[in-house]
């Protein structure tokens, strides 16, 4: 009777219990890194270096870190640089990708197969291959050391792209017809009709781009020199170049407090994230 | 008198297939028309030819006495009704009734979010259309339904808010595609007859496309009949059922389907049934094999047979209410079977296994020649072989 009500035989239970312990392993693997980084914000400066693996701190010292990473380095302006660069390049990424594809997705026109055939191709191009044109182009006209400079390589996003036309496809085409009996033109189509019920993959590729651009160091150490325009992770550069040498708490602290945006961000938006990936949740 | 749609040599191609060659059809203002045929026929191609979602290769369409070829949806004043009922998922009945007069009333700035309440008339504007809104929705019975999503309608709500949607431009042609196909069968025969009398209400000329050849007889003043891109034949109900102009149309109409039993022409031109006589005298045409139709109530069995005539054997007798249907299989010919209906009153003299003789008036006989085309007839004044 026992058996029959609760019917996890010894076997399935094993395998519940191996899947899960491989799981918990790589959770632990990803998160053990940040698990640290909030350890070392909080030890004494002392402790750092000769506390060896011990995970519980002797005594606290988080007061005195983050006070001292807040006070020493603009980490405000930092994170204020972030959040123009980030919500820059996001709204340009989405009012382009968006009609892009929509045409791409229902639009019938000459050559709209070699188009996407081009945004397939665009997906395998790292930044990395198109950086030096762009930076030498940004040099000509004077343009680096700018918002500008660092958030014009992305505004065009062929992922973007690829992503919604692949959520447009699966729009029934009958509403679409009904629109245009209603005598909405293709834009209030798009923006009326059809991008409502894309939300979930906008808000996933939202915060995709988010995340690639608060964490990105490469594209701005290229363009900017002035800290005054300097995103996060760069500003943490030159924090622990000049100001904090060998103060890993302090840095720590700041490198906590520039994460914190993120990790908030993603949670409000955890379910129409994993909504968006899935593409899933339209009809 | 204008007519209301004119079409005239409509064709289309999808790539190398065609899917519709050379279509005339007008439409008298206040008709119900039928466009019926199998599936893939090209009727729904037609409809969006007519609404101006889709162009034609070549042809002209008008409507209302106007030409509308270049003409956007909106340009042609219009309303459709789709199978989906395509209604928009994340605005509420009331704001997807409203949404044609928005569009037509309102300027696309008076249309866009925060800029729309910079305009003074929008509000007297907004609430004209709520005023019709609640109007057409009263015709409808959905007063209840209006702050709903679609989401949270059923099938029948939701096409009845479909129809609002289209009634409430008022607009010169209706056009509808297999509306009532996503329905059960019960409220299929309910909305069947809501149209009908909305129809008749509206005074409004429509354009219904269907596969389902019931829907088309049971509303229809004409049906059109396609097949294979071409316009098989058009008229009223009742002609299309008594005088099928070919072995296709006859087939798709009428339910159960018509019998269409193998016969020959002799050089004389009587139609003969294996070896007997009909009574039937094709009035033109070659001696050969030519195809017989006749519908299941046309048909009269007779157990006592002192006559020359065309043999069956009862296989299954199915009860349909008022009558009830006899499946039989001929004799001479097992691969043939056969369809009879009578009166659930006379049922009772036939019994599964036993052999009956086959009659038909011959005037109600249908004739089609080997291409399928209907031949002309007459009836032999002494009738050889047959029993009314």
């Amino acid at each position: 009777m026992q058996a029959a009500r609760f019917p996890l035989s010894t076997g399935r239970l094993l395998r519940f219990a191996g899947a899960h312990a491989v799981l918990m392993l790589g959770a632990a693997f990803m998160l053990l890194p940040f698990l640290w980084m909030l350890l070392t914000a909080i030890r004494a400066p002392d402790e750092i270096l000769t506390g060896g693996l011990n995970p519980i701190p002797r005594s606290l010292h988080a007061i005195e870190n983050f006070s001292a990473a807040l006070q020493q380095a603009p980490l405000l302006r930092f994170m204020l640089n972030g959040v123009i660069i980030c919500g820059g390049i996001l709204v340009i990424q989405l009012l382009v990708a968006i009609p892009a594809a929509y045409a791409l997705a229902k639009l019938r026109f000459p050559g709209r197969g070699l188009l996407f055939a081009a945004v397939i191709g665009g997906l395998c191009i790292p930044i990395q291959v198109p950086a030096l044109p762009i930076y030498l182009a940004l040099a000509e006209f004077g343009l680096l050391d700018s918002y500008f400079a660092m958030m014009v390589p992305f505004f065009l996003s062929v992922f973007a792209i690829f992503l919604f036309r692949q959520t447009f496809r699966g729009f029934p085409d009958e509403i679409l017809q009904a629109a245009r009996v209603d005598g909405l033109g293709e834009f209030e189509i798009l923006w009326r009709i059809v991008v409502p019920s894309a939300l979930p993959a906008i808000a996933a590729f939202s915060i995709f781009s988010i995340v690639a651009h608060w964490n990105d160091l490469y594209w701005p150490m290229i363009v900017i020199q002035r800290m005054d325009y300097a995103p996060p992770p760069l500003g943490m550069l030159f924090f622990a170049n000049s100001e904090t040498g060998a103060s890993y708490g302090v840095l720590m602290a700041g490198a906590t407090i520039i994460t914190a945006p993120l990790v908030l961000v993603f949670l409000l938006a955890r379910r129409r994230f994993v909504q968006g990936i899935t593409m899933t949740g339209i009809k | 008198m204008e007519h209301s749609l004119e079409l005239a040599r409509i064709s289309k191609a999808f790539g190398k297939a065609g899917v519709l060659s050379e279509i005339d059809l007008t439409v008298a203002p206040g008709e119900f028309l039928s466009l019926v045929g199998p599936s893939g026929c090209g009727k729904s191609t037609l409809l969006r030819i007519i609404a101006g979602l889709e162009r034609q290769d070549a042809g002209h369409v008008r409507i209302a006495g106007r030409a509308v070829d270049g003409l956007s949806p909106r340009a042609r004043n219009i309303a459709m009704v789709f199978q989906n009922y395509a209604l928009y998922p994340h605005m509420s009945a009331a704001e997807n009734i409203a949404l044609p007069l928005m569009v037509d009333r309102l300027s696309l700035a008076e249309r866009l979010p925060l800029l729309r309440y910079l305009s003074p008339r929008r509000k007297r504007i907004e609430a004209a259309i709520a005023g019709e809104i609640g109007a057409v929705a009263g015709a409808l019975q959905i007063e209840p339904l209006l702050a709903r999503k679609p989401g949270q309608l059923s099938g029948g709500q939701r096409q009845r808010v479909a129809l609002a949607r289209a009634m409430v431009r008022k607009p010169s042609l209706f056009l509808m595609d297999e509306p009532l196909s996503n329905l059960d069968a019960q409220l299929r025969v309910h909305m069947r007859d809501e149209l009908t009398d909305l129809h008749r209400r509206l005074g409004a000329t429509f354009v219904y496309v269907t596969h389902d050849q019931i829907e088309a007889m049971t509303m229809s003043t004409r049906i059109a009949m396609l097949d294979g891109g071409r316009l098989a034949q058009i008229g009223t109900p009742t002609e299309l059922y008594e005088r099928p102009a070919s072995l296709i149309v006859a087939r798709f109409i009428g339910s159960p389907a018509i019998n269409i039993l193998p016969a020959r022409l002799d050089p004389q031109g009587h139609v003969l049934l294996g070896s007997l006589p009909t009574g039937l005298l094709a009035a033109e045409g070659e001696a050969g094999p030519v195809s017989l139709g006749l519908r299941p109530e046309h048909i009269r069995l007779h157990a006592v047979c002192d006559r020359a005539m065309p043999m069956a054997t009862l296989r299954r007798s199915e009860h349909h209410g008022a009558d009830r249907l006899l499946h039989l299989d001929l004799v001479e010919d097992r691969q043939t079977g056969l369809i009879v209906r009578i009166p659930q009153d006379e049922t009772t003299q036939y019994q599964p296994g036993e052999t009956y003789g086959i009659g038909f008036a011959p005037d109600k006989a249908h004739l089609f020649d080997p291409s399928g085309l209907r031949m002309a007839t007459r009836t032999l004044p002494a009738r050889i072989g047959a029993a009314a």
